[in-house]
């Protein structure tokens, strides 16, 4: 009797667990912390540092620790994109609370930990590259009882190793030190906020890839650290990418981005995006497949007729910016999508294609597989990079291509042209699109050829330039470009609201019709009342280059 | 027989135009491709020294219009205070006719001239009216400018500098 109810109670519970696996969804469990918004070195960077640090090695294998920041954070998708995890991909997080917590979590992945010098910058760059190669944790002084706590033994030491030493120096040595082992196809230029404040956000990243980390400047004036800079790329594989962001007040991001672009290299940036090293352990969900929201088929022809036409566009990688602000949607939009995401955040691409509206259309950018000066590529590299990125615009189903080459110009004003030889290898590697859109800031690079137009930048918006001023500047251009049809393309700097910019359209004189891009560029081919120009040798020039 | 004398008013230059003039950004209009802006004054006869002191963050310009109240002049790549987040650039050669009258006792100088410029349509011209006015007390100036083709008028406010100071845009 007893064995047939033991017997009855097996096969009930065994028939429980098969019904219930059969209706179960696949789920992974995974944990969250939250960051607040300190950075500061002084109070809760080297906790930061510890943690990004930390991340990179617990999602060496596996897809564990996933941060989100606050809303104000320059990524405001941090949050959206954890919703998307839990929702998509079934993932089911648990909150770590406390640095203590995550070390007791995660101090597995580390054999050790590496000690930073807070009183000089540069030590945490050569700490963050000891740690993607020795798996360490980088933690600052006040941090070591932390760790010992948790069992972790120092692996390294830099207190006083760099003392009065300039950045030149202390990179040289590292160079020397750890370059040989790390990867080649792929460094941290882990610059951004310097002194007070530091954000290494994307540290986990390069640790999880064993990156050299460094803050070199490309500044001509500068040539101790130049020559360095110049090594580093050098020996990187040929189309290797460049992760962070360019040192504020070292150099500029338009020597920076120059200085990589002449050696056919990509820049991905920012140095605070974070997460990498979690995103890029997903694909995009089964069944998935990217499809823009086109308002016009390749082969379409349109009319213009005697009206302004205007289009927005913001670049800027959709992840900092007006996608997330209110009232997106109202008005038709051009995203340039950092196509790049598709190995690194591809969720987050599935994510930004699942919120898209109507209004919402994706373009390529910036300038091929990821941002660089194409007046500066190598002209044998070229066809090889843009091969790349028309593959990526397949993937993601765009039609048109975003260009920029602030090599001469001076942040968003100045000179921002293509020459003519530039011009001429896009429309050669690039057969399919509809069209170029060229420029960040205002420029004049214009051309069409067959039914692909190259439309620069007429117009810039300043988030901080007030409505009513934007809305003299487009009214002005109007009446200077008298001739209709006339094609006013409109950069929006990511900072921007939609709300604002539909008061704006509402206050523009004259017969004005805001459209999506691909119908802007098809209408512009229809009717060619802009003059073709290129980058002339002897247009004014900000930087002179190298 | 004694004739009728008939007084005539003769324009005479003010020299409180002379000076350093820093713009009060807070009061004034919204620059825009730039964060600062210095007017230097400089009155000489008939002729007046405009020199535009700018800084857009690391990058400073100086340039400098001189016209004439008594005729017209012709000015070589007349600089102008632009809106540098708009296609509208200047030639690399261009020559303008520029007017400059004094008016309202001296107490304002009227500038107007006709600017070629290059936008995406090829070339246009921008008709600029100014009015430099004097404040009260000589310690104020307002710029007023109108575009032909701009309906909402730019005005800048200056306080003046005092001569030992040596600060710079």
């Amino acid at each position: 009797m007893i064995r047939a109810l033991r017997n009855s109670i097996i096969c009930l519970l065994a028939a429980g667990c098969f019904i219930t696996a059969s209706s179960a969804a696949p789920t992974k469990d995974a944990w969250v912390m939250r960051f607040d918004g300190d950075w500061e070195v002084a109070s809760a960077l080297p906790e930061k540092a510890m943690l990004v640090s930390l991340q990179g090695l617990a999602n060496r294998d596996e897809a564990q620790l996933y941060i989100i920041h606050p809303a104000d954070f320059q990524w405001e998708i941090t949050e959206p994109l954890y919703d998307f995890y839990k929702r998509k991909h079934g993932i089911k997080f648990k909150e770590i609370e406390t640095a203590k917590a995550a070390l007791s979590r995660f101090k597995s992945a580390a054999k050790g930990y590496v000690v930073w010098d807070t009183s000089i910058g540069a030590t945490l760059n050569v700490a963050f590259t000891i740690a993607g190669l020795e798996d360490a944790i980088v933690v600052s002084e006040a941090l070591i009882p932390l760790v010992k706590k948790q069992g972790l033994k120092q692996i390294d030491d830099l207190r006083g190793r760099y003392t009065g030493q300039t950045d030149a120096q202390i990179y040289g040595d590292a160079i020397d030190r750890y370059w040989d082992r790390c990867s080649r196809d792929r460094i941290m230029l882990m610059g951004g906020h310097r002194g007070r404040v530091m954000m290494p956000a994307m540290a986990d990243w390069g640790i999880r890839e064993r990156m050299f980390f460094h803050d070199l400047s490309a500044d001509p004036e500068e040539a101790d650290e130049l020559v360095l800079n110049r090594r580093l790329l050098e020996d990187l594989d040929p189309g290797s990418i460049v992760f962070g962001w360019h040192p504020y007040g070292k150099d500029t991001e338009e020597q920076s981005t120059m200085l990589l672009s002449t050696y056919g290299l990509k820049m991905e940036g920012l140095h605070n995006l974070p997460n990498l090293s979690y995103n890029c352990q997903f694909e995009f969900t089964e069944g998935f497949k990217f499809t823009n929201n086109h308002h016009v088929d390749l082969d379409e022809k349109l009319v213009a007729e005697q009206k302004v036409y205007m289009s927005f566009v913001q670049s800027d990688s959709i992840g900092i910016g007006v996608w997330t602000k209110p009232g997106r949607g109202k008005l038709p939009f051009a995203w340039q999508v950092t196509m790049n995401w598709t190995d690194f955040s591809p969720a987050a691409l599935e994510y930004f294609h699942e919120s898209a509206t109507p209004n919402d259309y994706f373009i390529g950018g910036l300038s091929g597989p990821g941002y660089m000066y194409p007046n500066n590529i190598p002209e044998d590299r070229f066809p090889i990079l843009m091969g790349e990125a028309k593959k990526l615009m397949g993937v993601l189903d765009e039609h048109v291509m975003e260009i920029m080459d602030n090599s001469a110009a001076d942040g968003n004003v100045g000179n921002a042209e293509l020459f003519k030889e530039t011009v001429d290898a896009y429309y050669k590697a690039f057969p399919d699109v509809l069209g170029f859109i060229n420029g960040y800031g205002p420029a004049r690079t214009r051309d069409l050829r067959d039914t692909r137009p190259m439309i620069s930048y007429d117009y810039y918006i300043d988030p901080k330039r007030p409505r009513e001023e934007v809305t003299a500047d487009l009214n002005e251009l109007i009446a200077l470009n008298r001739k209709l049809p006339y094609f006013l393309l409109v950069h929006v700097r990511e900072s921007n609201d939609v709300n604002s910019l539909v008061t704006v359209v509402e206050n523009l004189e004259g017969p004005v019709e805001v459209v999506a891009l691909d119908q802007f560029l098809k209408l512009a081919a229809s009717k060619k009342t802009y003059k073709t120009r290129f980058r002339q040798a002897d247009d004014p020039v900000h930087f002179k280059g190298y | 027989m004694l004739g009728l004398l008939v007084p005539v008013t003769v324009a005479v230059a003010n020299p409180d135009f002379n000076g350093r003039w820093r713009l009060d950004v807070e009061r004034s209009s919204a620059l825009d491709g730039w964060t600062a802006m210095d007017l230097v004054l400089k009155v000489d006869g008939a002729k007046v020294s405009i020199e535009h002191d700018m800084r857009w963050r690391a990058s400073r310009v100086v340039e400098t219009n001189v016209v004439n109240t008594k005729e017209r002049v012709e000015i070589s790549n007349f600089f102008r205070v632009d809106q540098r987040h708009m296609a509208v650039y200047a030639p690399k050669k261009s020559v303008t006719l520029v007017r400059a009258r004094w008016l309202d006792r001296n107490k304002t100088l009227r500038v107007e001239a006709t600017i070629p410029v290059e936008v995406s349509q090829g070339d246009a011209k921008i008709r600029i009216y100014c009015e430099y006015r004097l404040g009260v007390g000589g310690e104020t100036l307002t710029l007023m400018e109108l575009h032909s083709t701009r309906n909402n008028p730019l005005v800048y406010r200056f306080r003046k500098l005092s001569s030992d100071d040596t600060s710079r845009p």
